[in-house]
Order: structure tokens, then sequence, then C-alpha cells
């Protein structure tokens, strides 16, 4: 698994917008029910970083990105409480 | 002859032809003669989109449109007539019917969906708002791909820890099938297996109390919770598209608002024979 790590959820959510753009999208493209984004955006709980899940369509990211992907999410991840 | 209330005496060609008064029905098969199409894919590779009846999902169509890549369910269209439509907007979350060119279907060729347990979910909580967890009834065939271990994965959630009206039916956890319910979310466990299932849950004054059921049996009775739920919930999933997923497949989900115990012998008889189970 690849992911992209963002200081918030909303750059994170901003990115896979941004890449949905870029792969004219239905909703981008004028239908307001088509698909907007393109990766997963993966919350930590609380209000902290954001995460995109690059599981495909690596393609879209930059360069500079694809030399960011890590393996995991950083250990310090907050995950979700519950069930 | 002796009509179940909500039930209607004419002969049904499809299941909710005969049953009326759901708050949403979602499927790969036609559940109502009022409608055409079942659902709407898109595929992988150039982010095309097509809606197909049921019939279309299985006579080459659908393995047409994805030949070659992937194809995904994107909209579940809601055949209750309440136009409660079910759809994912992030390209990559979205369920996946065709993978590198191959059909997904079960053991009879009845098509699924498959959710890959990482980040595949279809949210209902938009189309399908403020449901009260003391009033209320669901169906779903689906099964877990895994004996699942101690990360929980969710067949289906109608309600969440918000406000703590759970509505977890069911989820999969440390061997077991587990249902949260309202401030519990632990609240019954059995055995888990990765076979496919009709899990059906019901709560109501009708029926007196909760209790949720495994092919047609119940396997508890518990007392009742009330109160509409909220958060992000849906089938795959629960709270966001990475928390919980369901690594599995699903065939059919249908909800009502209401207390469905009158007609639930009806209504689980339809799902298994269709179903084989």
């Amino acid at each position: 698994m690849s992911f992209l790590i963002f200081s918030t959820k909303k750059e994170a959510l901003n990115r896979t917008e941004q890449a949905g753009k870029d792969a004219s999208l239905g909703y981008h493209d004028g239908d307001p029910n088509g698909c907007r984004y393109i990766w997963p955006v993966i919350e930590e709980g609380g209000a902290n970083r954001g995460a995109l899940d690059i599981e495909g369509h690596a393609h879209l990211l930059t360069e500079q990105e694809k030399a960011q992907l890590v393996s995991q999410l950083p250990a310090d991840w907050h995950h979700p409480d519950d069930a | 002859m002796a009509v179940l209330p909500g039930v209607i005496a004419s002969s049904p060609g499809y299941l909710l032809d005969g049953i009326s008064g759901a708050y949403g029905a979602y499927s790969l098969r036609q559940l109502s003669g009022s409608i055409s199409n079942v659902c709407q894919c898109i595929r992988d590779s150039d982010s095309a989109t097509q809606d197909f009846t049921a019939a279309e999902l299985t006579n080459g169509t659908l393995a047409n449109f994805g030949s070659g890549t992937n194809a995904r369910v994107k909209t579940l269209y809601d055949q209750s007539g309440s136009s409660n439509d079910a759809t994912q907007s992030t390209l990559l979350s979205c369920p996946s019917v065709v993978i590198s060119g191959t059909a997904q279907v079960d053991a009879t060729g009845l098509p699924w969906m498959d959710f890959d347990g990482s980040n595949d979910f279809i949210p209902l909580s938009t189309a399908l708002p403020n449901i009260d967890v003391g009033n209320c009834s669901s169906f779903i065939i689906g099964k877990f791909d895994v004996s699942v271990g101690g990360t929980q994965e969710v067949l289906l959630s109608l309600g969440t820890t918000s406000g703590a009206k759970r509505w977890y039916s069911p989820t999969a956890y440390n061997g077991d099938f587990n249902w949260g319910y309202g401030n519990d979310w632990d609240h019954h466990q059995e055995t888990q297996d990765t076979n496919v299932h009709l899990f059906s849950t019901i709560a109501g004054s009708t029926q007196g109390d909760w209790q949720p059921f495994i092919d047609g049996v119940s396997k508890t009775n518990k007392t009742l919770q009330t109160g509409a739920s909220s958060g992000t919930y849906g089938i795959g999933g629960l709270n966001s598209t990475t928390a919980f997923e369901l690594n599995g497949k699903v065939q059919e989900v249908i909800i009502f608002d209401s207390d469905q115990s009158a007609n639930r012998s009806t209504i689980e008889s339809d799902i298994m024979s269709y179903y084989n189970l």
C-alpha cells in the first residue's frame, strides 16, 4: 500500500479533488452525481492529519509526490475509535 | 386468504411489488417492476460510466464494459420508489463488479460487489438519514471473505457511535459475527464463517424487542432502544471510507424505517430462494 501524508484532512481532500479534475471525472464534467475524487482520504482521529490511499492512478501524482509516498501510516497516527 | 400487513394480495413478480414501504432497496437483481436500471458502474481505465439493468450485469453487457479493466458500482439505484439512491463519490472507494476484466459472481453465477477490505464503502447516511434504531428493519445478503481478527469489519451499518445509536448488522470481529446496537458496540456475537448469509435485524414495538437473524433464524432478543442515528454509515464500512472496511461481498440490502416482523418470513423466503440459501 502507498500513502501520501498531508498536514490536514482538507489538504488531502483538495489534492484528491484536483486529481479528479485532472482525470475529468463526471462531477467535474458537469454531472453533479458523478465521481468527484480519485483517492480515498484517510482521516486521523480528531482534527488532525489526512492521508490519501494511493491504490491506483499513481500516474496522476507529481514526481515529487511519488517520492514522498510511504508504505505505512506514521507510527503516531491516531486511528479512529470504536466501534 | 389472510393477507399480512403491507403485503398486497396479488401475486407479485418482484419482491417489492408485494411489500410496500421500504426506505431504501439496493440490489444487483430487480426488486420492483417499476424500475429498470439497478446500478451505475464506472470503469477505471477512462472513468466512463454506464447504467445497467439486472439482466445486463450477467448477459455480457457489463463484461464488455469492463473488458480489460476494473468496473465498479458507483451508484446503487433505490428500487423502493423513494429515490434514495446510494452513491460513492470517490472512484477508488467504489466496490468492484469486474476485476481485471473478470466479472465478479457467486458460485451460482449471480453478480456481487467485491469490497476490497481497504477503502471500498457505499455510504447510506445521506440517502437514508435519521434512522430510528427502535423502529427499523434491515436485510442484507453478503459474506466476509476471511475469518476476521482484531480489526473489525462492517458488512452493514445504519447508525454509529454518534449519539450512541449504533446499528451494526453485522460486523465481524475476532472470529465472530458481531451486532452493535444503540449504546453497545458488541451487543451480540455468533461464531463467524465465510459463507454467504442473509442477515436480518429487526427492532420495533410490534415485535417488541431487537432481534438479529441469520438465514431466517433468530439468534437472541434484547430490549429496544430508540432515537435517530447519525454520523457516517453504510454498506461495507463505518465513519469514513477507510475505517472498519469490509473484505467481502454484498449482493442486496433492503432497509425499512419500520418494524417488518409481520413480513419478515415473506421477505426472507424470497431472498433466500433467489440466492439459493
